[in-house]
């Protein structure tokens, strides 16, 4: 049994932080620090050096995007410092944003999804050990764009689309083979297969993988359709 | 006009000329060959003076009159020294007429650059001039007889206008048009002097004062030497103050040039808000101002602004009016007030009130814009206030809420068969409002800008590709303006054949300081989104243009 994971809650409005680390502690996670903007966030990160720092998106002064840029000065600053962005937003751009400077050790959970502690707990741990997490929500938005006919996305088969659905949300195949009950190898197949259908290139750490599904499902269409 | 102008200027300088020999004065004492130089040096100075007073001559038919009456009173004056001969009659006509030379003098003097004296005093001072020359002069040549008299040998023809010989009352007549003359003409150039105005004929009218009065003070036949440098005095007088109206002519000259350059040129195109300037450079004047009254916005720039202020010294003020209103005011220099009332004939002062009112208008459209500009603006502030209000208050309420249930889960882990459907009633009533606080203001736009904004909207039910954007954050209002479109056109996609809404695209470009936009795959829009898209790009003084299933919109981006 590992210790008890050491973590810095960011989030302005005091009722919801207030939420979370109640929540938190009952599940039997240390909160080390609160803060309720990106100066209190960086000088709890160099007090605390904790495992992990939770952060809400919008903070003052602006309330724009002071999450996303502490994050950023986190990685840089602290690297080894895990990071779960809790965010209102299901665009995937904020995801992608952190994802695309540094892939490890990250998640972009939606608040809500907090309702079910275990799932925190999950992406917590999966965090520290420096994968990352991305909400099924914001994954499932992107693999239900509608698209035209030709579709690559058309030749998957429903198990291959769950399988890309677990990439995509940074899963490893370990973690997905665990999902689906299935073999690590049938998993390993089933990615192979994926890749090759949407003329991806293999990539070995699942890391990057996520970032190419994530980028690939965001990319505008090929042209040839639809017929107009 | 000029050709006349220079055709009389000859005939002045070919007839005073004759005029300033000095036969009159020199013969009776027995010079009968004057000097060259002296001869020379009257010729010089009367030419210069001719010159100038041809130049100088006050613009406008009475100007001209004026002018007309110095050359006849110059030629007759000649005549009257002999220097031309005529009949007898003629000779005693040509002394009257030339007497008139002091008038006209003072009149030009008094009223330069016009026709006419502005104040009273001096209109009564030029009237009287001309009646005590008119009325001593007529009773003089009533009583002369040439042969009684002493000091007279040349020209002195019969005198066929007189009624009775009467030697003594004539050379007191003299003696009476002498004084006269001084006192008009040390009036004059008092009155020319103090106001600072035509200093050469002030000039003029004190020599010819100071001729008067020697020859009063002489009252008789002069001594040679005093009659020579007399004759040299005058004749350096006469040159200075031909100097001096030839420079004043000229300048007037190239100013009326200036002038009737900018009538041609207001006749071509005048541009608005360069009226000023034009005024400006014609009269040399660089602290000439134009104003429109009731117009908020002046066309011209504050920084054009000369140093001098308005009222200062020496500044004059014309009021342009109108059916009665006033359309402009122009504060200029006190001696442009003539030449510029000249220069505004018809033409101009339509081109001014022209440029009144399109300043009006222009001041009026900006105002218009800068009030659309704003209610727009505060719509988008209203809205980002309530997605704030609804982000830090409904919706962190309901995360509250979620968050107890699950601890209440935790601690009590039969609760959960209850509790999840409360929970995820909430959940649904958190994706709810996510949507609602997105329609009212979207976050992303704020957070991230317009590309991951546009982008994002390829999440919903109409298939659409982003093709191009800059990846740099723009001015606020016109992010929203896009995204507004970008949003509500998807609403209204082309339908294809068989397998429902086409592929709507979207283009944004920045060439220079204009944002295009460029939509493609439109089906028919209602006309009131259309209307909605032109008032918002509109106000920030853009266009947008629908044509087909394509949407065009430009937007200035500063």
């Amino acid at each position: 049994m590992r210790a008890a994971m050491r973590v810095v809650v960011a989030e302005d409005v005091l009722l919801t932080r207030a939420g979370i680390v109640r929540l938190l502690t009952d599940a039997g996670v240390d909160v080390v620090g609160e803060a309720d903007d990106v100066d209190s966030l960086m000088s709890q990160v160099r007090a605390q050096a904790p495992d992990i720092v939770i952060s809400d998106i919008r903070m003052p002064p602006t309330h724009r995007d002071e999450g996303l840029v502490a994050a950023a000065r986190i990685q840089r600053d602290h690297p080894g410092t895990g990071i779960l962005i809790l965010s209102q937003y299901v665009e995937s751009d904020y995801a992608m944003q952190l994802l695309r400077e540094h892939p490890g050790g990250l998640g972009y959970l939606l608040k809500d999804r907090v309702f079910d502690i275990a799932t925190v707990i999950d992406a917590l741990r999966r965090i520290a050990d420096d994968e990352c997490v991305i909400d099924p929500t914001i994954v499932r938005r992107l693999l239900a764009r509608p698209r035209g006919a030709h579709d690559p996305m058309d030749d998957l088969t429903s198990r291959e689309r769950e399988v890309l659905a677990l990439v995509a949300e940074g899963r490893s195949n370990d973690g997905i083979a665990q999902a689906l009950f299935v073999t690590p190898r049938t998993v390993e197949a089933h990615v192979s297969e994926v890749f090759a259908k949407l003329h991806l290139d293999p990539e070995p750490g699942s890391n990057r993988r996520v970032m190419a599904v994530l980028t690939y499902l965001k990319s505008p269409r090929q042209p040839g359709s639809p017929k107009r | 006009m000029v050709l006349a102008r220079v055709a009389l200027a000859v005939m002045v300088v070919v007839s005073l000329t004759v005029m300033a020999l000095p036969r009159a004065q020199l013969a009776p004492l027995g010079v009968v060959n004057p000097s060259e130089a002296v001869i020379g040096a009257g010729v010089a100075a009367a030419v210069v003076m001719l010159i100038g007073v041809a130049l100088s001559a006050p613009v406008g038919p009475q100007g001209a009159a004026t002018l007309g009456l110095l050359v006849v009173a110059g030629m007759v004056a000649g005549a009257a020294v002999g220097a031309i001969r005529l009949p007898d009659i003629g000779s005693s006509v040509a002394w009257l007429v030339s007497l008139l030379l002091v008038p006209a003098l003072v009149q030009m003097s008094l009223a330069w650059p016009q026709a006419q004296p502005q104040p009273r005093v001096e209109r009564w001072l030029a009237m009287a001039t001309w009646a005590a020359v008119g009325v001593v002069g007529l009773a003089r040549l009533a009583v002369w007889d040439p042969f009684a008299d002493a000091t007279c040998v040349l020209g002195c023809a019969a005198n066929p206008l007189a009624l009775h010989s009467d030697p003594r009352l004539a050379r007191t007549l003299l003696d009476v048009m002498l004084v006269a003359t001084a006192a008009a003409c040390l009036a004059t150039a008092a009155l020319v002097m103090r106001r600072n105005r035509f200093w050469p004929g002030g000039v003029a009218c004190l020599l010819l004062a100071t001729d008067a009065l020697v020859r009063l003070a002489a009252d008789g036949p002069l001594a040679q030497p005093t009659a020579v440098a007399l004759h040299q005095a005058r004749c350096i007088g006469l040159a200075l103050v031909g100097g001096a109206l030839a420079m004043a002519g000229w300048s007037r000259l190239r100013r009326h040039g200036r002038l009737l350059r900018l009538a041609a040129e207001l006749d071509a195109s005048p541009a608005p808000g360069t009226y000023q300037a034009s005024l400006r450079r014609a009269l040399g004047d660089p602290t000439l101002r134009i104003t429109y009254p009731g117009v908020r916005k002046q066309p011209t720039d504050a920084t054009e602004d000369a140093p001098a202020s308005a009222g200062g010294r020496g500044q004059a003020t014309t009021v342009l009016v109108r059916s009665g209103t006033p359309v402009a005011v122009i504060t200029h220099h006190q001696q442009h007030g003539a030449a510029l009332a000249a220069a505004l004939g018809p033409a101009a002062r339509m081109a001014i009130d022209n440029e009144r009112m399109q300043a009006q208008l222009r001041s009026r459209l900006e105002e218009l814009r800068a009030s659309r500009e704003r209610i727009v603006e505060r719509g988008d502030a209203e809205r980002l206030r309530l997605e704030r209000d609804l982000h830090d208050g409904a919706q962190q309420r309901l995360l509250m809420t979620g968050y107890e249930l699950s601890r209440a889960t935790l601690a009590d882990p039969s609760l959960a068969a209850a509790l999840h459907p409360v929970s995820r009633d909430v959940a649904t009533a958190l994706d709810e409002l996510r949507e609602i606080a997105h329609g009212i203001y979207p976050g992303i736009l704020e957070s991230l800008g317009l590309p991951a904004a546009l982008g994002a909207l390829a999440d919903g039910p109409v298939p659409f590709q982003l093709q191009d954007c800059p990846d740099r954050r723009l001015a606020p209002p016109a992010e929203r303006a896009v995204y507004h479109i970008v949003a509500t056109a998807l609403g209204h996609p082309q339908r294809s054949n068989a397998d429902g809404p086409a592929l709507v695209t979207a283009a944004v470009g920045l060439p220079g300081d204009t944002l295009h936009l460029h939509v493609t795959g439109l089906g028919p829009l209602p006309t009131g989104l259309v209307q909605t898209w032109q008032d918002r790009v509109g106000a920030l003084g853009g266009k947008v243009e629908v044509s087909g299933s394509q949407l065009e919109c430009v937007l200035p981006c500063g």
